[in-house]
């Protein structure tokens, strides 16, 4: 507990003050605290190191040997530092039949899932959040609810359901099921109502219709949460793999991680070298948008997560 | 970097540490070699090939939850750790007695969410052993799930075993719920 008194500076004469009047015992603890610190902080810093490394060292190995030639791929010991520096695999994987499909269809399905979700939760969140209508609080927990429920429980469901709609190997067919997520709404409808009330009323004083608060008052206060709702739905719909890889069979319409996995299948346990450069074409769109606005995307991961 | 590979596809991180491990030509083979451990068969020993697609799945998560608990910690109390500090506690003493305790809340809530999720572990298990070897030495509920309802057609086992994992999932659920009310009084 904090009491004022800790806080004020201390009194001329008392103990604080002077340091003789400290008992042997007393300094001598004082001068342990700060030893061991010194030793928590090399503990600190030796933790971190070793992190760092068992991070860092697989993605430098798989970077290094998408570079590596077929004979050093399979070299006994391993090397680190690729001689020569080829870049044979990565042409392997372009010429291969479907990587450029592969790429289009990741690129649509998730601008598609990205404008959509997006679209969805916040206005479902604005609806949540400023309208008053019946059943708002139980409609609201409905949404809630289906955040509980894992999508993987759902696709038996899900798949008869598309399969009988005869939508398998279709973009709609990928797209749909995923694109009902209540995420978007949570967290926008929780961001909303964090917004000053006064500010609203100020808006609708002025006429400001619903559509003209939405985009003219709120959105524009909304840009930290809005972004980091934005970008951890491209990463997770970018990186999409169950329900894909179901209801996909061909290079017509699955996306990269799908096409991955075929790669691997054809190339894999074989000729490691393409297969590793598939890997690093396949997750390098995503890192690189991380890298850029990674604040912002761990603002909205930890928005749920942390409470004060 | 440490959240870099949060970010990559579970399956693309399934196929590249399917190399990683090999145990021939692999990263972890290698260091095994150096410090003259007798290297495991990764593929082939069904304990081996759990503790592969373990460890690449802690792999890809340890991020999330180092950027998790690095915003509950900029949120402490500084003035308990300098309380603390006066009062003479060693260091070891106020991590596990002044700063744990404040971490409660944050070390609850990644138990249980990184508990839910390694329930769903599906990409990276398709990519790396298939759920085998030996049939289900590495299968998670929803690799049964689909195991059962679209390699072997067995529709309603799959449903049976998705509504198994449900009220698995539901329970923990309660559970947290139940634990976050509590902690807010």
């Amino acid at each position: 507990m904090i009491t004022s008194d800790q806080q004020l500076p201390p009194v001329p004469g008392s103990q604080l003050d002077e340091e003789p009047l400290m008992s042997d015992k007393q300094a001598k603890g004082k001068a342990g605290v700060q030893d061991t610190s010194l030793v928590a902080k090399i503990f600190g810093y030796l933790a971190l190191i070793l992190t760092l490394l068992v991070i860092l060292v697989p993605l430098y190995f798989i970077v290094i040997t998408s570079f590596k030639t077929y004979s050093e791929v399979y070299a006994d010991p391993i090397t680190f530092w690729p001689d020569p520096w080829e870049i044979q695999n990565y042409w392997t994987v372009l010429e291969t039949q479907g990587f450029f499909n592969y790429l289009r269809n990741s690129i649509i399905i998730t601008s598609v899932l990205t404008v959509v979700e997006v679209t969805l939760g916040v206005l479902s969140a604005y609806a949540f959040a400023f309208l008053r209508f019946p059943g708002r609080n139980i409609l609201f927990m409905m949404v809630i609810a289906t955040l509980m429920v894992p999508n993987q429980i759902t696709i038996i469901s899900n798949y008869s359901l598309i399969a009988n709609m005869g939508l398998r190997n279709t973009y709609l067919g990928v797209i749909l099921p995923l694109a009902a997520v209540a995420f978007g709404t949570y967290l926008m409808r929780n961001h909303f109502m964090s917004l000053p009330k006064e500010i609203m009323e100020a808006a609708a004083m002025d006429g400001a219709g619903y559509w003209r608060t939405l985009f003219r008052v709120v959105l524009p206060m909304s840009w930290p949460t809005l972004s980091a709702f934005i970008l951890i739905t491209v990463v997770g719909e970018w990186n999409q793999y169950l329900w894909p890889f179901l209801i996909t069979d061909t290079s017509a319409t699955a996306p990269l991680p799908v096409g991955l996995t075929l790669l691997q299948d054809a190339e894999g346990l074989t000729n490691w070298g393409p297969v590793m450069a598939g890997t690093v074409l396949t997750s390098l769109p995503m890192i690189i948008v991380f890298l850029i606005l990674q604040k912002n995307m761990i603002k909205g991961l930890t928005a749920g997560a942390v409470k004060g | 970097m440490v959240f870099a590979p949060y970010v990559m596809a579970g399956a693309a991180i399934g196929v590249a540490f399917q190399f990683v491990f090999d145990p021939n030509y692999g990263l972890i083979q290698y260091f095994l070699e150096v410090m003259n451990i007798p290297v495991p068969n990764f593929y082939q020993n069904p304990n081996w090939a759990l503790f592969m697609v373990t460890v690449s799945y802690i792999w890809k998560n340890v991020g999330y939850v180092f950027v998790i608990y690095l915003a509950a910690l900029q949120g402490r109390r500084e003035d308990l750790d300098e309380a603390a500090e006066i009062d003479g506690t060693s260091p070891v003493r106020r991590f596990f007695r002044v700063l744990m305790p404040q971490l409660k809340g944050t070390t609850f809530f990644l138990s249980i969410t990184v508990l839910l999720n390694s329930f769903q572990v599906f990409d990276m298990i398709q990519a790396m052993t298939r759920g085998g070897p030996l049939g289900y030495g590495t299968s998670t509920m929803v690799y049964q799930v689909y195991q059962e309802t679209f390699v072997n057609s067995r529709a309603g086992y799959g449903a049976a075993v998705a509504t198994i994992m449900f009220l698995f999932v539901l329970v923990i659920t309660a559970i947290q719920v139940r634990y976050q009310e509590k902690s807010k009084d």
